[in-house]
């Protein structure tokens, strides 16, 4: 499965929806995040739409309004995707290109961090 | 020329003698006359600041982010190693020891509505599903004096800095229980020069991260209750703007480009 394609984004949805803490931490949480591959413009986004925590649209970016927008070069998503880098250091250092509230990503920074662990946890193809 | 110097109120606060000291050490590691003056309280502070009173401040962060927006402050070097922490505290022999006790009115003391801490403070509580509308803040200017409100029983829970906390003493910290406390490593403070000290900015920076590596600097940070600084990068800069417009400010980030899948 290519690394950001429609199918790994609905993988890690699914492994979102099924995660608890996530799911307890995001209760409340609405919003839809598009991520993309900055130095693969041949890449077309993907996007998830999360309501009260669960991702119930997971595929090609549709479109639709964003409230967040992640991005970063291939080899910087396979460091956060690793474990190498820390989403949080991601964001500090720029190496994660953040669109939308820093207030939000602050205050969720812990199911963000678990984000990007079960981003890792789908098996990617990351040489295409 | 005597070059002004001055800190976060919370840390003059704290630790004055050993800022005074600060103040004396970087004079003869630049070669810099400095004057030090300490205020009680934040807003007081920041008005000094940005009337253009001071050329050395060490900040927080979000008065940090205005130096730099509206006053022409860099900001230069930061705690090694600390980041900026909330403990929502209440009174240790009091009936709260934890959320599920708070009573439906909950008077909260916070030293400033304008600080990250008091920000974060607010997300440790919406977290715990508390609903704004039970909370009565009151604004104390100081964290110690968010201590004393606690102590007098003034208020049900407080926005403990983690610097205030860990700096207190055991009878301070014994008449406190910590409900709850942040573990964010975000945020920091960090000194800044003014436009009239912007040619010594690199030499500042120099003195600042050599600290930890020179006795007296070592026993000077012992004082003030750090392990040593180190130099900001611009993104952490960056990351702090973002934050501080959209809180400070409630400018609310909208993203401009066009979604890529649309029609």
């Amino acid at each position: 499965m290519r690394f950001m394609s429609p199918a790994w984004m609905k993988a890690v949805a699914e492994q979102w929806n099924d995660h608890a803490e996530i799911q307890e931490m995001l209760k409340n949480f609405n919003a839809t995040i598009e991520y993309g591959i900055e130095d693969r413009p041949d890449v077309p986004p993907v996007m998830m739409f999360v309501k009260n925590g669960r991702a119930i649209y997971a595929g090609p970016s549709d479109g639709r309004n964003r409230d967040f927008v992640i991005s970063a070069k291939l080899d910087n998503w396979r460091k956060l995707t690793s474990g190498e880098m820390s989403g949080k250091m991601g964001l500090m250092t720029k190496r994660i290109n953040f669109k939308g509230s820093m207030m939000t990503a602050l205050k969720h920074m812990t199911p963000f961090n678990i984000h990007m662990n079960i981003m890792g946890e789908v098996p990617a193809e990351f040489d295409f | 020329m005597t070059r002004q110097f001055t800190a976060d109120p919370n840390y003059s606060g704290k630790n004055l003698p050993g800022w005074y000291l600060m103040n004396t050490y970087l004079q003869k590691q630049l070669d810099l006359p400095l004057h030090f003056t300490p205020f009680t309280g934040f807003d007081e502070a920041r008005a000094a600041v940005l009337a253009g009173g001071y050329d050395l401040v060490y900040a927080n962060p979000f008065d940090a982010i205005q130096y730099v927006q509206r006053a022409g402050f860099q900001s230069l070097a930061k705690p090694a190693g600390h980041f900026d922490e909330v403990l929502l505290c209440s009174l240790a022999d009091g009936p709260l020891q934890g959320y599920a006790d708070l009573p439906e009115r909950i008077r909260v003391a916070s030293a400033s509505e304008k600080t990250l801490v008091h920000m974060v403070g607010q997300f440790l509580l919406d977290k715990a599903d508390i609903d704004p509308a039970r909370l009565d803040y009151q604004y104390t200017e100081s964290y110690q004096g968010v201590i004393k409100a606690l102590v007098q029983g003034r208020a049900e829970l407080g926005f403990v800095f983690n610097e205030v906390y860990a700096a207190a003493s055991e009878l301070v910290r014994g008449r406190l229980r910590v409900i709850d406390r942040s573990d964010d490593a975000f945020a920091f403070h960090s000194f800044c020069v003014g436009p009239r000290l912007a040619g010594e900015a690199g030499r500042i920076r120099e003195a600042l991260v050599a600290m930890a590596g020179d006795e007296k600097g070592r026993a000077i940070l012992q004082d003030i209750g750090f392990a040593g600084f180190e130099a900001v990068t611009p993104e952490e800069i960056d990351c702090l703007t973002m934050l501080a417009d959209e809180y400070v400010h409630g400018h609310t980030p909208v993203i401009e480009d066009e979604p890529k899948g649309a029609a």
